[in-house]
């Protein structure tokens, strides 16, 4: 009896583990989308049925808008972050570490984080045109402040008593920054990452939709003036993918680098170096 | 007022000079250490001399005119109630903490912030949980050096442990962290190396079998050693000399002349007598009173 509760329970475990079951939702939604869209329920000036964005998506593929504006926009993206997470990074780094420079610039930060970055889009566009640094700028803007106060708040939790342990063990400066500052703060910078890959697309979503001439939101915003929903629709699910794409490079990251800790610890013993 | 108290129990040694100590020491390292000894100039203990050493946390006087000499090689326990400043005479030995007054001296010099050849071990064992058992142990060693590898392998197997080499620390029982915990301190063939109640959270059997391990390691690489402990026994099992600290100063300063290994045998349990009798003394006067309040009656 026991012996079959138990089968039956490795079971249930395999069939819950299975890699289709994330995917299960978005692809009934798909079909049921389908299928209301070819009994002419759903009509194609709300929404495009799936089939005719994929059609779209196709026709900007071979001509190479699709694949120019992706590019753009990662690029975008990532050049903002860049910039952003690194600002973000150091300042938290240098704020937890040394006070002077904590109470020298906390304040401006916090001062800063409260203003909506968005708000200041009518300003960038003065300084900065519909060109790249305006895109560049406000990603950056908006990144700075998940990692900054992620990073802070790790460097501040690493255990003293750590600390005081590198120190009795002769540890420089340099190596008790790198062997136990900075992984004791990973998990950490690792949230503040994530949460600021959010904010990096949300804010360039918007950027381009309101001032750019390339990307993929100005592709969407140009198929809104002709009214090719399916253009619309295929650039408002590509930012979804990306978003995903995202978000999966830093769970893996997270898997990566924090092996050691209870949560990840799937693969209990380090591989032999 | 320590110092009567002091000369009586120099005596009362004296007396029991039966239980002398052989002074026996290991012939040479066994083969695995001479592999850790390599390439280091630095051999055998240290020498550390308290004259007068006062230390103040504002207004708070937690040690005064404490006079120690500790010789090359030798194991001094140092006991006393809690919060009694046993911890901060070590943390200022280790250099963790400023004296506020006298002299502190190791081999005659004076050493301010933590010496190269001292090495702490905490009542926790404050292993790293992102770096491998094996990778732990090599924060004792500093530098690059090639053999740094062989070396922290050397160590691990001195506490038995090299077959956890590449586990998380997160996985090892407490006994076991502590027992990397004194690898690592050991690697960099420490010359001085103090310890801070670390068999405290241990269970009875895991601190019996580290009480051995500590005290063979300690012969074998004839380090100065100094324990602080709240455990009289433990005390009495592993020193040379066990001090008293009594409200910051140094109550009693008794050589345990038992030979090793030691033995529970009537001569330990004199010395472990004679040293709580002195430290429960204040109470052990009121509880008397106690009784003969209610005999009165």
């Amino acid at each position: 009896m026991k012996e079959v509760e138990l089968m039956a329970q490795v079971q249930k475990k395999k069939w819950v583990d299975h890699p289709a079951w994330p995917w299960l939702i978005p692809v009934l939604v798909l079909i049921v989308w389908q299928l209301l869209s070819a009994a002419g329920l759903i009509s194609d000036r709300t929404l495009p049925a799936p089939d005719a964005i994929v059609r779209a998506g196709w026709d900007l593929t071979i001509d190479g808008t699709l694949v120019e504006a992706i590019g753009i926009s990662t690029w975008r993206a990532f050049i903002g972050f860049l910039i952003g997470g690194l600002i973000g990074f150091l300042f938290g780094l240098l704020n937890g570490v040394i006070p002077l420079s904590d109470k020298l610039t906390d304040s401006t930060f916090q001062m800063i984080r409260n203003v909506p970055h968005l708000a200041l889009i009518p300003l960038v566009i003065a300084w900065f045109g519909i060109g790249e640094g305006s895109k560049i700028f406000l990603v950056a803007l908006g990144v700075v402040f998940p990692i900054y106060l992620n990073t802070l708040h790790g460097i501040r939790s690493v255990d003293p008593g750590l600390i005081e342990m590198g120190k009795v063990h002769g540890l420089s400066q340099w190596e008790l920054y790198k062997k136990v500052l900075l992984p004791g703060a990973m998990s950490s910078i690792l949230v503040g990452f994530r949460y600021a890959l959010g904010i990096m697309w949300l804010t360039l979503i918007v950027a381009e939709t309101i001032a750019a001439e390339s990307g993929i939101g100005y592709m969407a915003m140009n198929a809104r003036e002709f009214f090719q929903l399916d253009v619309v629709v295929l650039s408002i699910l590509l930012y979804a993918l990306l978003g995903k794409l995202s978000d999966s490079m830093a769970k893996w990251l997270e898997r990566r680098w924090l092996q050691w800790h209870p949560h990840f610890a799937k693969v209990a013993k380090k591989k032999a170096a | 007022m320590a110092s009567p108290f002091r000369k009586g129990s120099e005596e009362e040694s004296g007396v029991s000079a039966g239980y002398s100590n052989d002074g026996s020491q290991p012939g040479g390292p066994a083969a695995p250490l001479r592999v850790l000894t390599q390439g280091t100039e630095s051999k055998g203990g240290v020498t550390i001399e308290l004259e007068n050493v006062s230390k103040r946390f504002g207004e708070k006087t937690v040690l005064s005119g404490i006079h120690l000499s500790v010789q090359k090689g030798e194991f001094v326990a140092i006991v006393g109630r809690s919060g009694c400043g046993k911890s901060t005479l070590l943390r200022l030995l280790a250099g963790l903490e400023d004296i506020s007054g006298g002299k502190l001296e190791q081999d005659g010099r004076h050493v301010g912030g933590s010496g190269q050849h001292t090495r702490f071990m905490f009542q926790d064992a404050r292993l790293l949980p992102w770096k491998s058992v094996i990778d732990n142990v090599r924060i004792g060693l500093t530098g690059n050096g090639r053999d740094n590898g062989q070396r922290a392998e050397t160590a691990l197997r001195l506490v038995g442990l090299e077959d956890r080499a590449n586990e998380w620390p997160s996985v090892l029982s407490g006994g076991q962290r502590q027992r990397v915990a004194l690898a690592r301190a050991l690697v960099g063939n420490p010359r001085l190396l103090l310890l801070d109640e670390p068999l405290g959270a241990l269970d009875a059997l895991t601190r019996i079998e580290m009480q051995r391990l500590i005290e063979r390691l300690w012969k074998q690489r004839q380090f100065t050693a100094v324990l602080v402990t709240h455990d009289v026994s433990e005390a009495v099992a592993l020193a040379d000399r066990v001090v008293l600290i009594e409200d910051g100063k140094i109550a009693l300063d008794l050589p345990i002349t038992l030979s090793r290994p030691r033995t529970k045998d009537n001569g330990f349990a004199y010395f472990e007598n004679l040293i709580l009798e002195r430290v429960l003394a204040p109470e052990d006067r009121f509880s008397k009173h106690d009784e003969q309040a209610v005999y009165d009656i």
